[in-house]
């Protein structure tokens, strides 16, 4: 009578299944830090609301918080109108420079500085440095972020002139931007989370002069109108 | 031989006595930090003969207002400066403050100088003194306590008598100022918020 052929079967220890099972989570989790980390740190600007308001909407009736206080929205940023810049207006290459070692940026049209004033760079969290793109530019955001345990916290709302950026180490998720400020009036010294603020007047007309054209209350850069490059450099001084 | 008459020592001897007068006279001044309430002091009066210079504007930061500064040059040794807030097209213009310094001090418009909310803004006078810091209400009126201003520097020497003065750079909020100071040993000391409320400094937790 012939004997079925009993198939060797490679039992695998389980200890060894944990161990690859364990390695296998360390890794795609390493992946994931490596992917969306900036700096070694907290990967986005905004803690809270990162890049969650993408509408570019005003959001009448909302009442702002900074450091403990309330903030009103100036009056003046209530009715932010649409650019009057059309498609190839200009040809010139635009380059945006941000000097965190003296807090101004200069805009440059071609060779031309086309506008220069100051700004607040991070001062509880580092702005990045390197070469980035507009990605997004919204006439309204949310921001929350910081933390009520050391006074930090802020809720705000109708940021005005946002343009965030990113590059290949700094993704869109990071949420950092140039955007204006209404909230405090400290430009020249750092100040904020990680983004550059800007005073809402010099805002308004950064907004306008860079790249996409704004058509309405949200536009987003493309292959075909990428937005502005923007190049980072310098140390934050120490105050 | 021309001889030293008693005439000749007379007029020397005068001319000397009314030098030394005139520049005893020149040097005496007050307190840089002195304020004239707008109501109470006398328009400062600007001969036609003298240069008016009008030294600097500052933009609130929604850009619908201006804090102005004028200089006018009164003698070699002394000018008058006037202090004005106005819409952006400078139609409505307060008068905030007015004084005379001498030469060797200054007035000046910081960027910052506006209060995020447009309720406040500062100036800053630099002596041989030290720096001197007010804060006016832009609407020109006077504060709680009847006066036109809240001298920052005086409450700073008063309540950190350890630390020096080195700067105040802006508004961190519609009501904090942002202090910097030097330490007692003239190295970079820590930062403070001046609550305008309350009166009081807070020490800032460094970065």
């Amino acid at each position: 009578m012939k004997q079925k052929k009993r198939t060797k079967r490679t039992h695998i220890p389980w200890i060894l299944v944990a161990f690859l099972l364990t390695g296998f989570i360390i890794v795609v989790v390493a992946l994931y830090m490596l992917l969306f980390r900036v700096d070694g740190t907290a990967y986005c600007a905004n803690s809270i609301s990162c890049v969650n308001d993408l509408t570019g909407s005003f959001q009448p009736g909302k009442t702002s918080t900074f450091m403990g206080e309330r903030v009103a929205l100036p009056s003046s940023l209530t009715n932010l109108q649409k650019s009057s810049r059309v498609l190839g207006e200009t040809t010139a290459v635009k380059h945006i420079y941000v000097d965190l070692s003296t807090q101004t940026l200069t805009a440059y049209e071609g060779s031309n500085v086309a506008m220069s004033f100051p700004i607040a760079s991070g001062r509880w969290h580092p702005t990045p440095t390197g070469d980035f793109h507009i990605w997004i530019k919204l006439r309204y955001t949310h921001m929350e972020g910081g933390d009520q345990a050391d006074g930090t916290y802020y809720n705000l709302y109708n940021v005005p002139y946002t343009m965030f950026f990113y590059n290949d180490q700094v993704p869109k998720s990071a949420g950092f931007s140039l955007h204006g400020a209404y909230w405090h009036n400290n430009f020249g010294h750092p100040m904020s989370h990680g983004c550059v603020n800007i005073r809402p007047e010099d805002a308004g007309k950064l907004f306008d002069w860079a790249d996409p054209v704004t058509a309405t209350t949200t536009t987003y850069a493309t292959a075909d109108h990428p937005g502005t490059l923007v190049t980072i450099t310098g140390e934050t001084p120490d105050e | 031989m021309n001889h030293f008459t008693l005439r000749d020592f007379a007029i020397t001897v005068g001319s000397l006595v009314i030098i030394t007068v005139a520049i005893a006279v020149t040097q005496h001044r007050t307190l840089p930090f002195t304020l004239l309430a707008v109501s109470q002091a006398p328009p400062v009066s600007v001969p036609s003969t003298h240069v008016t210079t009008t030294l600097s504007d500052v933009h609130a930061p929604d850009g619908t207002r201006k804090l102005t500064m004028k200089r006018v040059t009164l003698t070699a040794t002394e000018s008058a400066y006037v202090v004005t807030t106005s819409d952006i097209s400078g139609a409505n213009r307060t008068v905030l403050y007015q004084t005379v310094l001498p030469v060797s001090d200054d007035l000046i418009l910081p960027p910052n100088s506006w209060s995020p909310d447009n309720k406040f803004v500062f100036v800053k006078i630099t002596s041989p003194q030290g720096l001197s810091v007010q804060v006016f209400q832009s609407n020109g009126e006077a504060f709680g306590d009847g006066q036109p201003a809240v001298d920052v520097s005086q409450i700073f020497h008063e309540k950190l008598p350890d630390v020096a003065l080195r700067d105040v750079t802006g508004w961190d909020d519609p009501s904090l100022l942002h202090v910097m100071t030097y330490a007692a040993d003239k190295s970079i000391g820590f930062s403070y918020w001046f609550d305008m409320w309350g009166r009081n400094f807070i020490e800032l937790a460094h970065r």
